[in-house]
């Protein structure tokens, strides 16, 4: 086998370094279209919903899937459909928010950890491995206890239990960066720890990052919708994915496609997500 | 030199392990009891917001919980009571909540022991199926198979469980806690979703063993390939599937959560989100340390028995 340019960290640049391995996978495409749909499905809600997603049709209680409601109707008349797609929105934008809030928050500690002295790292260390002792979903749950339910609260919530994962793995990286040949060199050249670490180690730890926040965002899907699911996020009538399979449970035994949509929208993305982030993951 | 040897003993590793676990469930004691310090505004008035209750009741609530003394005070009461086993009482009810604990768990341990053998067994399975024949077709099928465990959510494939031998066959009960029955479609759901991790580090560890040179001398002699996978290979590849089994372990204490409303089951999952529903706090702080000190102890258990299986790995 050839060596690619990619092997060298950093050497290409970390984007064109998870291109190359994906390019290389055909599961990568799989989830690549999977993630893509479910993107697409979301940001162009309003242009591909056939109806509006509150809109109730009284003709259409837990209609069967028609030509005019093509994924059927949920109890109060309204098209699963359009509100999938709506839904997808709720879920993938409180999911985006909670990882993006656990990957900077989580990311800082890390690298503070890494070029605190001996007794601070090791303080951070412990509060890392403090919060790792909770179950992550009780981490959520916890959170959403404390600030009411909500979409807030579930962006919050999904968003702290995954700050560990990313303080963790950064310390770690920059840990090991931290004694290269190349940082020994800088602070020679009189590189303060700010320096170092904004021009040094930041930029090693962006690779192995991605392929984190690719596989934090799977299972921050499914925590958004399981808090959805559990009654905890959005409220009656917005649409989410986890409350949609909360409202269609009741009606299970008359109405499936009620619960079949929503499930399997969450099903698909999180696959993608899963094999998007096998193909990057080294 | 000799120091440090000296140090790399069981006994000593023992005695690291247990002092680790010990601040751990201290620290996980102090983080449930901050909570509720940490609700916005007024603990007793946020509490009892939901219940549109008088100033009366937020004063009395107020001392109920000690909020008007100081703070350390509070802490030390606090770590006092949980030492005697008091996890305090619930503001919905009025009932203490280790009694409302004790009378949850064994629905849950139930769950979770059941769900996690079924784990193994499946994740154990598709694992060593993964890795037999790299690239043939029962592979990959295996492998399609353990990442579907980790996409699905469990309360879909819950709900479709009960559409079809619920709603459909009519061979299983959809909810409730009687009998062997009731159990089955909760426990195959969750261990379900913790097999696949099981999986994918059974398969990953087992192929990086069976490239290992003793594997290709094992062959050399004229050994077969299931001779080699079950007995050679296998014993090595567990260690670290033992580690990720305890791991999944404490995360079933966490998904019996949502099974639990999947299936209308009774639980401790039940219990706190009914409590989070009505902030009902010291309910919330009693389930949580109770399954973040379950979770705190299987992993010490993990540690030592993967220690005691592979003293190669040396005591540090």
């Amino acid at each position: 086998m050839k060596p690619r340019p990619g092997e060298i960290p950093g050497a290409e640049g970390p984007v064109r370094d998870l291109l190359w391995r994906l390019a290389r996978q055909p599961a990568g495409w799989v989830g690549l279209v999977l993630v893509g749909c479910a993107i697409l499905g979301a940001g162009l809600a309003p242009w591909l919903a056939p109806h509006p997603p509150a809109e109730i049709h009284l003709d259409a209680q837990l209609a069967p899937p028609t030509a005019d409601h093509p994924l059927g109707a949920d109890f109060f008349g309204r098209d699963i459909a359009s509100r999938l797609l709506y839904g997808g929105r709720a879920t993938l934008a409180v999911a985006g928010t909670a990882v993006a809030l656990a990957a900077s928050v989580g990311t800082a500690i890390g690298l503070v950890a890494a070029i605190s002295g001996r007794w601070l790292g090791q303080l951070w260390v412990g509060l890392i491995d403090l919060l790792l002792a909770f179950p992550a979903l009780l981490l959520a749950l916890v959170v959403v206890a404390l600030l009411g339910p909500g979409p807030r609260a579930q962006a919050v919530a999904v968003g702290v239990a995954g700050i560990p994962l990313y303080a963790r793995l950064t310390r770690s990286v920059a840990l090991t960066l931290r004694q290269m040949l190349f940082v020994d060199a800088a602070r020679a050249l009189g590189a303060g720890p700010w320096h170092i670490l904004r021009h040094h180690l930041l930029p090693g730890v962006v690779t192995p990052l991605l392929a984190l926040i690719t596989v934090n965002t799977g299972t921050a899907i499914l925590s958004v919708a399981a808090l959805g699911f559990l009654g905890l996020g959005s409220a009656p009538p917005q649409a989410e994915w986890g409350l949609m399979l909360f409202e269609g449970r009741q009606y299970l035994a008359v109405a499936p496609w009620a619960s079949l949509a929503p499930g399997l929208a969450i099903t698909l993305t999180v696959l993608g997500v899963t094999l998007l982030g096998d193909a990057l993951t080294p | 030199m000799s120091t440090e040897e000296s140090q790399a003993t069981f006994p000593a590793y023992l005695r690291r392990r247990l002092l680790t676990a010990g601040l751990t469930l201290l620290g996980v004691a102090t983080v449930t009891f901050a909570l509720i310090h940490l609700l916005p505004g007024d603990p007793a008035e946020t509490m009892l917001a939901r219940a549109g209750a008088s100033p009366e009741a937020v004063a009395a609530l107020r001392t109920g919980l000690g909020l008007d003394r100081p703070l350390l005070a509070q802490y030390l009461g606090w770590l006092g009571n949980l030492a005697r086993g008091h996890l305090g009482t619930s503001l919905l009810n009025g009932r203490p909540v280790a009694v409302l604990i004790a009378e949850q768990f064994p629905h849950t341990l139930a769950l979770a022991l059941t769900a996690f053998s079924w784990a193994l067994l499946l994740g154990l399975t598709l694992g060593v199926i993964g890795a037999w024949r790299p690239g043939g077709w029962a592979a990959r099928l295996a492998t399609v198979a353990a990442v579907g465990g980790i996409a699905v959510p469990v309360f879909w494939s819950g709900l479709l469980l009960i559409w079809l031998f619920s709603v459909r066959l009519g061979w299983l009960p959809p909810a409730g806690a009687q009998g062997v029955r009731s159990i089955i479609m909760p426990a195959l759901v969750l261990g379900y979703s913790s097999a696949g991790p099981v999986a994918r580090l059974t398969r990953a560890t087992l192929l990086e063993v069976l490239a290992q040179p003793y594997i290709t001398a094992a062959r050399a002699k004229g050994l077969n390939r299931r001779q080699v996978v079950l007995r050679h290979a296998a014993a090595n590849a567990l260690i670290p599937v033992l580690t990720v089994a305890g791991l999944q372990l404490g995360f079933l204490l966490g998904g019996t959560v949502v099974t639990e409303t999947v299936f209308s089951r009774p639980g401790l999952g039940r219990l706190l989100i009914d409590a989070i529903i009505w902030r009902d706090l010291p309910v919330v702080q009693g389930v949580a340390l109770v399954v973040a000190g379950a979770y705190v102890l299987v992993n010490l258990t993990v540690d030592l028995l993967a220690g005691w299986l592979n003293p190669a790995r040396g005591w540090e």
